[in-house]
């Protein structure tokens, strides 16, 4: 066993030769030069004062201004939401192209790489052209009940931000928990069930744990497009009082420095 | 400044009089602007900056990156009009804020900075953010000429559930507005005519107030450390003359500074105000940060 293990490491570890440093080196000057310079020279600036000494204050200035903290609050809230919705929503999608064979499944397979794709500007004119005042959705309800106004008021909200972060996420979910799922063993179930475990039950003692992966590292990823969302928040939110940190500091540099 | 609306045609105009090249440079909207005028103080990339309005003059001023000019064509220029006697800035065109909006969706316009607070008009109106935006800025600035500093916020607060939303900049806020998503959009008094002009429609209208209208003037100044002083001279007397100035109207959507422009048929529907409003840029400059923050209290809550 020993033996194996240590046979094992040598093969891992060949000796490294110039040629292969050079290659390492190489991404590492890019990534350097093109990203920890920039990264670091803009931590640096929050972190040091104008004499170039380090200090805290910057940091103890954000933290103790209401308009900051409310900004950095929502953020993490409208994130929380939407990542609960995209899940939510998610799920039973996952568990039909997990266990069910059907026409067009491919096709819907296909269909859930679209957000990865689609720029997020293109969803918000889509929000706007459906679901806005003048929309379709309004104009045909107030064609077919002859109103006035807009009955349905979506956009420029707190939840015109959660609809539009879920519909634009939750192919995330069906496409990552689909892939878990799909290798979940059914004959586990079976047994589950022939020992009596049944709805909830067998759904949260038996599958969830296993699928518990692929929902995490769905969560993660939703979590972090919302958290850094910015085109959703500039045009469907509706103005200061749904500012993320993104849109917060896309403004002050916007006023600052451009 | 490569999309200026009138550089297309003023431009060659000016190269082919005094036999120069003309490089224009863009820099975003007008806070953008001076921002990188003082970004390049010590060294600046340009000899003419453009776009400093009544509401920027003072910190302008303030940073020093201009040289006086008191152009000898400045006579063609209405004295209330040159907004800065120092002749740091030279007006080239101005307007008036309103609340511009579609009359086939709204029986009922505002006539009044109050008839804004009517229930009636709830989520009817698109504004601009004045960190980000000069009409949005212009907006804030026409409410405290109205209510004062003291009265202001509390308009703000009756105001803010016939707001619709509050858009970073011009551009999508009148997108909305076009779209048909509100009946109001804080715009200038010239819009209207630009839908005169291009859709040959008259359905768009600019209101005015009862308290008068904000007024906006924008000038350029030559920058301190210009390389070439003395075109710019030429260029800002150039600027002055109708040449320059009959182009205004249908390409910055702004009124001329020469009042011996004519103006075109559409502008016929680009209302004047009596009374045009505007606060002074010093109290602007030393309250600017701090009217905003109250402001930005009042639309967070």
């Amino acid at each position: 066993m020993n033996q194996a293990n240590i046979e094992v490491k040598h093969l891992k570890t060949p000796k490294t030769g110039g040629k292969d440093a050079a290659l390492f080196l190489f991404p590492l000057i890019f990534l350097s030069i093109f990203f920890y310079f920039p990264l670091v020279s803009i931590l640096n600036e929050g972190l040091t004062n104008e004499t170039g000494k380090l200090t805290l204050s910057h940091i103890i200035r954000v933290f103790s201004d209401p308009y900051s903290l409310r900004v950095i609050l929502f953020t993490v809230e409208q994130a929380l939401l939407s990542t609960a919705a995209s899940v939510l929503l998610g799920l039973p999608g996952a568990y039909l192209l997990a266990r069910h064979d059907f026409r067009g499944k491919s096709i819907i397979k296909a269909i859930t790489t679209v957000p990865f794709v689609l720029p997020s500007i293109i969803v918000v004119l889509g929000f706007v052209i459906f679901f806005g005042n003048n929309g379709v959705l309004n104009r045909s309800l107030m064609a077919a009940f002859s109103l006035e106004n807009a009955p349905l008021k979506i956009l420029y909200s707190m939840k015109a931000i959660i609809l539009a972060h879920t519909f634009y996420n939750f192919p995330i979910c069906i496409r990552l928990v689909s892939a878990v799922w799909s290798r979940v063993n059914p004959n586990i179930e079976k047994a589950a069930q022939s020992l009596g475990a049944k709805g909830f039950r067998l759904f949260f003692r038996v599958l969830l744990p296993q699928i518990m992966p692929g929902i995490l590292a769905a969560a993660a990823l939703i979590f972090i497009f919302c958290f850094t969302s910015f085109a959703v928040i500039l045009v469907l939110g509706g103005g200061p009082k749904y500012s993320t940190l993104e849109v917060a500091i896309y403004r002050f540099a916007l006023c600052t420095y451009i | 400044m490569s999309e200026w609306g009138p550089a297309g045609k003023v431009i060659p105009k000016f190269e082919q009089k005094y036999g120069v090249k003309v490089q224009l440079l863009s820099a975003g909207d007008a806070g953008q602007v001076l921002n990188r005028a003082i970004l390049e103080k010590k060294r600046p990339k340009a000899d003419i900056v453009m776009g400093i309005d009544n509401n920027l003059l003072a910190k302008a001023l303030d940073a020093d990156v201009l040289e006086p000019y008191k152009s000898p064509n400045i006579y063609l220029i209405p004295d209330n009009l040159i907004f800065d006697k120092t002749y740091h800035v030279t007006p080239f065109d101005h307007g008036y804020f309103a609340i511009v909006y579609d009359s086939l969706r709204l029986k009922n316009p505002p006539r009044s900075m109050d008839d804004l607070l009517r229930p009636e008009y709830r989520d009817k109106i698109i504004l601009e953010d004045p960190r980000t935006s000069s009409p949005g800025l212009g907006f804030l600035l026409w409410t405290i000429a109205v209510y004062r500093e003291d009265r202001y916020l509390e308009f703000w607060e009756k105001l803010m559930p016939n707001i619709l939303t509050i858009t970073e900049g011009w551009d999508t806020a009148y997108g909305l507005f076009t779209s048909g998503e509100a009946p109001m959009v804080l715009s200038y008094t010239t819009s209207p005519a630009y839908h005169v002009k291009y859709e040959n429609t008259t359905r768009y209208r600019a209101a005015i107030f009862r308290e008068g209208n904000y007024r906006q003037i924008e000038g350029m100044g030559i920058l301190k450390g210009a390389k070439n002083r003395a075109m710019a001279q030429k260029f800002l007397d150039f600027m002055v003359t109708e040449d320059f100035q009959g182009e205004i109207p249908l390409t910055n959507w702004m009124f001329p500074v020469n009042p011996r422009v004519k103006l075109p048929d559409s502008f016929k529907y680009a209302p004047e105000p009596d009374i045009s409003l505007s606060l002074d840029t010093y109290q602007i400059q030393r309250n600017q940060e701090r009217w905003i923050d109250g402001w930005l209290r009042v639309v967070t809550r």
